[in-house]
């Protein structure tokens, strides 16, 4: 009886997808996190009758065969990549991207990590670095006696020096964009690290082509729909009662074999 | 099902029931594998439902001991499509329409509908570690400096505006039978023509065709099914022991 295994495999695909939609919903209000999803593929089948064999001594041949899959896998855990919705901090150093790119952030290790999540703020030397205090990249370092510091949609941060009428041009923020960002891989802290899927980061300055633009005074929120959520886990819910309901349907039949009576 | 007994073991009636009973229950038995393997399948990407065909199988047809056996015949794909879901990812393609993408495996050119694709370290468009085809036949290389991918209704790729090749779209011709390999590609022995009426969703990828109720139903049936069948072999075996029996108490 393979329906059992078969089975199995479907329980423990819907264990998992369980397991992301809960990643998910704690996920609901983190700054800039993408919902994940994952990816299932079928296993492989088994020939019980080949299609193309003989069926007789005359020359005949069977059509069709008979292919019994073996179940499913886990292909992937992709994440989605929607535009989260954008919520107003007037908080200064808090920044969204509306549209395609990341943020560049340089990591302890020296490589370099990939963010959507804009809640910067200032390093004791006045450097602008992420929550986790790692520097942005390209750095920009913002004067002690900055009364404010400006960022405009194309990525120019300029600070408000007490006595100047002009505004102090302090640089420029940089973003990076890939052809495949699905494949980036996910550090976690809101971080993610180019892989060979992803392909090399392309940099670029914020509204420029394929770059979204920058949006001072907001933060993108995670863009995941409780609503969606709490549906993809009633199915997967009832997908897993289903597989053992199979299960249930297994065990009968093999009782009904091991109750008759010769 | 014995196939290798004679003609002989055929018609004597006492066991020919049993050999009935027999086939059934191990059709039945695949039929329960086919309807675990859709129920598991019910949320894989692309995912085309399989349905096990039973027919007559007719021994000594005209002849005084004509019996039909039920043999499994064989399995086939449901070409139903599934519903589509939006991922916003730009190499997440679905189709709508008869039609399949080509892909190339290490055992040769197979076809799928499920469109997650990805970009590899030499920028070919892959689908694990197949590499998707175009309307050549030929593997299809992006850009690697490509600030955007379009991909048009027809299949036609562009990076940043300017065309880089056309996804193979094909089905097989002649209605040949499609055989399922596993994740997500299928097989086909006989000819395969361009798929004219398929077209390409970008951002969208197609769900399973699996319909959980009708799986229920079936399950439920096969159980029946099984279950009875067992019951004919039970009455059987009493029927043959009150035989043995009236025999033995007359003698």
């Amino acid at each position: 009886m393979r329906s059992l295994n078969i089975a199995a495999t479907g329980m423990a695909a819907q264990q998992l997808n369980v397991d992301v939609i809960s990643n998910n919903i704690a996920n609901m209000t983190t700054t800039g996190f993408k919902r994940a999803r994952p990816e299932f593929q079928d296993l492989l089948y088994q020939s019980q009758r080949h299609g193309g064999a003989a069926s007789s001594e005359t020359g005949t041949t069977v059509p069709a065969g008979v292919d019994v899959g073996l179940g499913v896998k886990t292909a992937a855990v992709y994440r989605v990549l929607e535009q989260g919705p954008l919520v107003g901090t007037e908080n200064d150093l808090d920044l969204a991207i509306q549209g395609e790119g990341y943020f560049v952030v340089e990591l302890p290790s020296g490589e370099l990590g990939y963010t959507r999540s804009g809640n910067l703020q200032l390093s004791p030397e006045g450097q602008l670095v992420t929550a986790d205090g790692y520097p942005v990249s390209p750095g920009i370092t913002v004067p002690g006696n900055a009364i404010e510091v400006a960022i405009n949609p194309e990525g120019g941060v300029s600070a408000r020096i007490p006595g100047q009428v002009e505004l102090q041009e302090l640089g420029q923020l940089e973003l990076a964009s890939f052809v495949n960002e699905v494949g980036l891989e996910p550090l976690g802290n809101n971080l993610l690290a180019e892989t060979a899927a992803s392909g090399p980061a392309m940099i670029g300055t914020p509204g420029s082509d394929g770059f979204g633009t920058v949006l001072q005074h907001y933060l993108e929120n995670s863009n995941v729909n409780p609503v969606a959520e709490i549906t993809s886990l009633i199915t997967a819910q009832r997908a897993y009662e289903l597989n053992s309901r199979v299960i249930t349907a297994t065990d009968s039949m093999m009782g009904t074999v091991t109750q008759l009576r010769g | 099902m014995n196939r290798a007994s004679g003609p002989s073991a055929w018609r004597s009636d006492l066991d020919l029931t049993g050999y009935l009973g027999l086939a059934r229950g191990l059709g039945l038995q695949r039929a329960l594998d086919v309807v675990a393997g859709n129920v598991a399948n019910a949320d894989t990407t692309g995912f085309r439902r399989q349905d096990l065909v039973f027919a007559k199988d007719l021994r000594h047809a005209g002849e005084p001991g004509q019996v039909a056996f039920a043999q499994d015949f064989g399995t086939v794909v449901d070409r139903k499509e599934g519903a589509l879901r939006s991922t916003g990812a730009a190499l997440d393609l679905a189709l709508v329409g008869p039609g399949w993408f080509q892909v190339e495996t290490a055992e040769g050119e197979r076809l799928t509908r499920a469109g997650r694709f990805t970009t590899d370290a030499a920028g070919r468009l892959v689908a694990g570690d197949a590499a998707v085809l175009d309307n050549g036949g030929a593997p299809i290389i992006l850009p690697d400096d490509a600030r955007s991918i379009t991909i048009a209704a027809d299949g036609t790729i562009s990076a940043d505006e300017v065309v880089v090749a056309r996804l193979g779209l094909v089905q097989p011709g002649d209605d040949a039978a499609l055989v399922p390999e596993g994740s997500g590609r299928y097989r086909t022995d006989g000819p395969i023509v361009p798929a004219e009426a398929a077209l390409v969703v970008q951002g969208s990828l197609e769900g399973s065709n699996v319909q959980p109720v009708r799986e229920m139903t079936r399950l439920i049936e096969v159980t029946r099914a099984f279950e009875s069948t067992q019951r004919l072999l039970e009455t059987h075996h009493d029927l043959a022991r009150r035989t043995v029996d009236r025999m033995l108490a007359s003698s």
